[in-house]
């Protein structure tokens, strides 16, 4: 092979990485710009945010974010938030974890039935069910604290979250845990040693979705959560929304402030796929 | 010989592992999920505002809401939906992870672009959209004239024939990083060998795609598939009431969103819940179908 | 990977502990008593929505505290102004005590009363009737007794412009309908925009438009027709309603408007006319603040009312005063008398005042409160108010103002007809009958129910 021919290979692979350039720009533009679009609206005066909607901001209004923090309340709010995605977490990852496993990896009986069972979960309509939820709390006296309504929570993540952990066990192969075994092992401690480092993966993606959403919850939030001690983020942005006109420029900065930790657990969380892939890459 | 009989005895011994493993999901579940629906189906049966006493009616609910107009309209609406968004979320999702799959640079940072709109809130979603759409204003349009394609320009969210699809490709934007970051995460657990001796065998890059690459993943494309169904049939009340509240004239009225009006806006709980199973009993069917077609595999 | 783990950990043992307390913390207000031997007066509402309202109303609680020492009281704000059913639902399930709640006008009219929720205060309030202005507490009254109290300024709908532009293009306010078409004419010609545009993407503002046209088309008798309607003593599909609905097709037929107000909500639209693009739009005399924070000091807004469709017939403009407190059925009985206590306290006008300003300036609904004397709010009361009636919103259930939302667009844009879009309204009234809606609740409630509303005492003297 002589230089120009490799020139010209190098070429066409250029050329034809193009296209799915093309695509992926597209994806990022407009996936990438609306962070900063909310950023610039939260650093905006009210008229600049409808007058000039594209652009950067022409001054930089630092205080929307203080105004914003203090209007809100939103310092308690934050750790209150930040206590019920934990607990919450902290809850249903052990549980869906366990439970997608043993319908995952072991045959027993009524195994079909438990995971259909679950799986109806996924098709309840949300919405109108908000009602009987808080009867169901009211009743179990899971009102008006931070533990509870975590519960409510994880009851509400288990069906997506067994569901995505018994996709990912299922491609494992048998022989991990019969080396497990064989080791000395029992069931559960290969199931913990062995199968849920490998696994991640999932564990990271139920992190960063059900967390999100626990952490962005506001209507069951605001029929349980009834004193100010116990309010979560989504209460206090709706401080903003008035009947007929919102306060964008501080909500904007309320839901920034809000949006950030998400993110940085994304990308936390990110470092894990990868290490689930390393993981996953010595086992075949 | 030793061996062995030990290992049996370990398998006796956990016959009762797999409900210890599930009995707190299943008690979760139970409570904060089952019981609830169960109290909602209960009142189904009554003529109720949430706030008086409940009357009982029986099912003359159900036939109210079946003889609901709007609410026939609106499933039709609901069906169209789903069918938009369940292909597209995971066409694109796949599509995507396909293509960042093999990337070595950037692969990170195209991940997490991406997955930006997952961790937006619906009222940023709302006004970001609605503007993006605004025939004033709005850039989509003012993209169109600049690119000399005056002829797309169109009524985004007030023409009846186009706002369902314009709300869809919102909801689509907003989940595709979602299903991204599953697929790719399936994709990583595929194993390499498999590839190799495909190529070995002279597999061009679609027979690899096609009978490796599918099988492989056929737990993820399910619970995608799924994912996205149940969500354009239960979980798309907070996008719809933020980008059009069900308007113009009924065309983007889903059977969540009407069913969550009934409840809280004509305090008709009891109509609302009959809506609510209506809708249930629907995509039960068509998600058992969904499951039972694409897992033809037993497990 | 461990240390994260420990973090989390760390940070759910506080949560668990903190929460446990805060628990703990939450219930005692509730229960009627606290522990220092005073008597609580529990206040609760939505969340407050204008700046430093919550500060005014934390200061007319201290202020009360200052002169009834014997007094705790206890505020809370809770869920969104929409969310207002479902809080008293949730706190009625809680066995929460709320003394007195303060909330929209229209949740109140609409489903709190009907539902038992509200305390009839016909005998209660009849001491101090005289605080209010005129027609404020008829505002509040079903079935002939008194539900509510309006603490707030009234609202009413006009057109808003850009003064600017009618000065560059010597244009003059329009009064009828064909002074409207002309200066519409001349703003297309010269500008190059739609004149009008709407927050039609919320079905919410549309009903405003029929009131207007209703107003008119049935010589001043809408009110009067839609409470006849809504007893099934009138049919909703004759001339006048017909009318009113053509009337708005005309605004799209002439072009003052088009379907892109279909896909502009309120926000849109305020840009929109902040940014020149729209040089009028029709909206609640309430948006007035927000309008001026967008505009800034770009131009001056001006505002004329709805003009005349039907020569001779004046224009009449649907209003209301938005914001209420009411006692709610769970309310302690034994507290009537601090309850009306801080009632007589509370409507002086120095100490409502700065809760009521702070929503807009436009008629109080309390005697005495000074307003700034804003051009705009002069020429309001100068002109609108000498002509206002009640929302139709507020008298019709939320189904009939849907469907009547949904078909004005539609008439006007082309896509169902003035006949068709009426046979709907009265198809889905006769729906409603068929599910148990009832207009005159008031003439089928039992004694029973009655006696639910009823204070539980009335107290001697309040007040001073």
């Amino acid at each position: 092979m002589n230089e120009n021919s490799k020139k010209k290979v190098h070429y066409k692979k250029i050329l034809a990485a193009v296209p799915k350039w093309i695509i992926l720009g597209f994806f990022l533009v407009i996936t990438i710009y609306p962070v900063f679009w909310m950023v610039f609206g939260s650093l905006k005066s009210t008229s600049e945010f409808y007058l000039n909607i594209w652009g950067l901001p022409k001054t930089f209004l630092f205080e929307n974010y203080i105004n914003a923090w203090s209007r809100g309340q939103l310092g308690m709010k934050y750790i209150n938030s930040i206590l019920t995605t934990g607990l919450f977490l902290l809850i249903v990852i052990p549980v869906n974890s366990c439970a997608a496993y043993a319908l995952a990896r072991v045959r027993f009986r009524g195994r079909k039935l438990i995971y259909s069972f679950l799986l109806v979960g996924m098709m309840i309509p949300g919405g109108v069910l908000g009602m009987p939820t808080y009867t169901v709390a009211l009743k179990l006296g899971l009102v008006n604290s931070i533990p509870g309504i975590a519960l409510v929570y994880a009851g509400q993540a288990v069906s997506f979250g067994v569901f995505l952990m018994r996709a990912f066990y299922i491609g494992l192969p048998a022989s991990l845990e019969e080396a497990a075994i064989i080791d000395g092992c029992n069931r559960f401690q290969s199931f913990l040693k062995i199968v849920v480092p490998l696994t991640l993966p999932g564990i990271m993606i139920q992190v960063v979705f059900s967390g999100l959403n626990t952490w962005n919850e506001y209507f069951l939030a605001s029929l349980m959560l009834r004193s100010d001690e116990v309010k979560t983020l989504p209460l206090g942005i709706m401080s903003f929304v008035g009947e007929y006109s919102t306060d964008f420029p501080q909500m904007f900065a309320a839901l920034t402030a809000a949006t950030l930790p998400m993110i940085i657990i994304y990308l936390i969380a990110q470092k894990q796929f990868i290490a689930g892939l390393t993981a996953g890459a010595t086992k075949g | 010989m030793f061996k062995q009989v030990s290992q049996r005895k370990k398998r006796l011994g956990s016959s009762a592992f797999p409900y210890v493993m599930t009995v707190p999901a299943l008690i979760l579940f139970t409570i904060f999920v089952i019981a609830p629906f169960i109290y909602g189906f209960y009142t189904s049966f009554y003529q109720w505002d949430g706030l008086s006493d409940m009357k009982y009616i029986g099912i003359k609910n159900y036939i109210y809401a079946l003889q609901d107009e709007t609410f026939r309209l609106s499933l039709k609406n609901t069906f169209v939906y789903a069918v938009v968004v369940t292909i597209f979320k995971n066409g694109i999702g796949l599509g995507l992870a396909l293509l960042i799959a093999n990337q070595i640079r950037g692969k990170a940072f195209c991940r997490t672009a991406l997955y930006m709109p997952v961790t937006f809130s619906y009222v940023v979603v709302g006004v970001l959209w609605t503007w993006i759409y605004n025939p004033t204003f709005g850039i989509l349009n003012g993209m169109l004239e600049w690119l000399g394609l005056d002829g797309l320009i169109q009524g985004w969210l007030s023409d009846p024939n186009i706002a369902i699809f314009s709300v869809a490709w919102v909801d689509i934007w907003k989940w595709i990083g979602f299903h991204m970051v599953l697929y790719l995460s399936a994709l990583q657990s595929v194993p390499k060998t498999l590839y190799e001796a495909a190529r070995i065998d002279g597999a061009n890059k679609f027979d690899e795609f096609i009978h490796i690459t599918i099988p492989q993943i056929n737990s993820i494309i399910v619970l995608n598939v799924l994912l996205a169904i149940t969500g354009a049939f239960v979980n798309n009340y907070n996008l719809v009431n933020v980008m059009t509240g069900g308007g113009p004239f009924n065309s983007t009225e889903t059977a969540l969103t009407y069913s969550v009006k009934t409840a809280f806006s004509y305090r008709n709980l009891g109509k609302a819940n009959a809506m609510s199973i209506i809708l249930f009993a629907i995509v039960f069917i068509i998600g058992f179908l969904q499951f039972k077609m694409m897992t033809k595999d037993a497990d | 990977m461990k240390k994260v783990m420990c973090l989390i950990l760390a940070a759910v043992m506080m949560a668990a502990m903190l929460a446990g307390c805060a628990q703990n913390g939450g219930n005692d207000a509730s229960d009627g008593g606290s522990s220092d031997g005073k008597r609580v007066l529990t206040i609760g509402g939505h969340i407050r929505m204008y700046p430093n309202e919550e500060e005014y109303w934390q200061k007319v609680a201290d202020d009360f505290m200052a002169e009834n020492e014997d007094v705790e009281v206890v505020i809370k704000w809770n869920g969104s102004f929409e969310d207002v059913v479902e809080s008293l639902q949730a706190a009625k399930m809680n066995n929460e005590t709320i003394d007195i709640y303060s909330c929209g006008a229209r949740y109140i009219r609409n489903t709190l009363v009907q539902a038992g929720m509200c305390v009839d205060l016909t005998e209660l309030i009849e001491p101090y009737a005289d605080r209010w202005i005129d027609g404020a507490l008829e505002s509040a009254t079903l079935g002939g007794k008194i539900w509510a109290l309006p603490m707030g300024s009234t609202g009413t709908v006009t057109f808003y412009y850009n003064m600017a532009m009618f000065d560059e293009l010597g244009l003059e306010i329009p009064q009828t309908f064909d002074e409207l078409v002309e200066v519409c004419r001349v703003i297309k010609e010269e500008k190059g925009i739609t004149p009008i545009l709407q927050q039609g993407s919320l079905a919410g503002y549309w009903p405003m438009w029929f009131m207007e046209t209703y107003a008119q088309s049935s010589g001043h008798q809408s009110v009067e027709n839609v409470e006849a309607f809504l007893s099934g003593d009138y049919d909703f599909t004759g001339e006048a309603e017909i009318q009113a609905f053509e009337m708005i097709k005309q605004f799209f037929d002439e072009g003052l408007i088009d379907t892109d107000s279909l896909n502009t909500d309120a926000d849109g639209m305020r840009a929109a006319f902040a940014q020149g693009k729209s040089a009028m739009f029709f909206g609640g005399t309430w948006e007035y603040t927000n309008v001026m924070d967008v505009i800034g000091d770009s131009f001056e807004v001006g505002v004329f009312e709805f003009p005349e469709m039907i020569e001779g017939v004046t224009p009449q403009h649907g209003s209301g005063c938005g914001q209420s407190i009411f006692v709610p059925t769970l309310c302690n009985p034994e507290n009537y008398d601090l309850i009306m206590r801080f009632i007589e306290f509370f409507t002086r006008p120095e100490n409502c005042g700065p809760i009521v300003l702070a929503a807009s300036e436009l008629l109080p609904s309390i005697n005495g409160i000074e307003t700034s004397g804003d051009e705009f709010i002069t020429y309001i009361n100068s002109h609108h108010a000498n002509s206002l009636v009640t929302y139709l919103d507020w008298v019709w259930p939320n189904e009939i103002n849907d469907v009547v939302a949904s078909n004005i667009p539609a008439v006007g844009a082309g896509y169902t007809t003035a006949e068709d879009a009426v046979q709907e309204i009265q198809s889905t009234y006769d729906r409603l009958v068929e599910e148990g809606y009832v207009y005159a609740w008031w003439d089928e409630w039992t004694e029973e129910d009655w006696a639910k509303v009823e204070p539980a005492f009335i107290p001697d003297t309040y007040g001073q």
